[in-house]
């Protein structure tokens, strides 16, 4: 992104937050899952509430990117990364307002905690994939 | 099925050739920038020189997806008659 004379590299600092954000929240749950610690259960709130907020800045940042410098080209790596940013932008969100809909729903065990966890799990293909995906762009190679 | 794969090769070369494009021209630039900064005569000759090269890269990059693009339309245009035809 230009500003002026100087280039900033918005999105591949945003998206270090993103994917940062996302594993750890997922650590802190699987830390609550296996402990019971309410600690751990907060802190997860927190994380993922974070990468939701962060999801939207590293996707319009990659979109401005996309437009600026690539012109906007239908090449089949921006639309894999377009389609996979519009899912995490859904996946993330949705884990946090379930989870601040009802935070203690967690420490009832069950069928809801285990399809919040596997719904919390759909993030990391989602950021693995769109990072791989970048990380391919900074040094081209074909996938 | 030869078209299919054809298509997928002509789109990766573009999609190759898309991401290289801005690299062109952020080499021109920072060779521009260097003649600009160049107090040296020669220096600045040969950094601009450097900036033109880049520039004509960057056209033939432009050039070759251009005609990539042409020859993808084509096929793809080629692959969906075929298809008419068989059906009948």
């Amino acid at each position: 992104m230009r500003i002026g004379k100087y280039t900033i590299h918005l999105h591949p600092m945003s998206v270090h937050f993103t994917n940062a954000l996302y594993p750890v929240s997922l650590l802190f749950l699987a830390l609550y899952l296996l402990t019971k610690e309410d600690s751990s259960r907060t802190t997860y709130g927190y994380i993922i509430t974070l990468a939701a907020l962060s999801t939207p800045v590293s996707f319009a940042t990659g979109y401005i990117q996309w437009r600026q410098k690539y012109k906007a080209a239908k090449v089949r790596v921006f639309i894999r990364k377009i389609r996979l940013g519009i899912a995490l932008m859904a996946v993330g969100p949705s884990c946090t307002l379930w989870y601040w809909a009802d935070p203690g729903f967690l420490t009832r065990g069950g069928m809801e905690v285990f399809l919040f966890s596997l719904l919390n799990l759909t993030v990391l293909p989602l950021a693995v994939t769109l990072g791989y995906l970048g990380g391919n762009l900074v040094r081209w190679r074909p996938h | 099925m030869k078209n299919i794969e054809r298509i997928r090769e002509l789109e990766g070369q573009i999609e190759a050739l898309t991401i290289a494009l801005p690299e062109e021209e952020a080499a021109h630039l920072f060779y521009m920038g260097l003649a600009n900064g160049a107090s040296h005569k020669g220096a600045r000759e040969m950094f601009i020189k450097l900036a033109d090269q880049e520039r004509r890269h960057k056209d033939d990059l432009e050039n070759l997806i251009k005609e990539l693009k042409e020859q993808l339309e084509k096929l793809k245009r080629g692959e969906e008659d075929d298809g008419l035809w068989e059906i009948t």
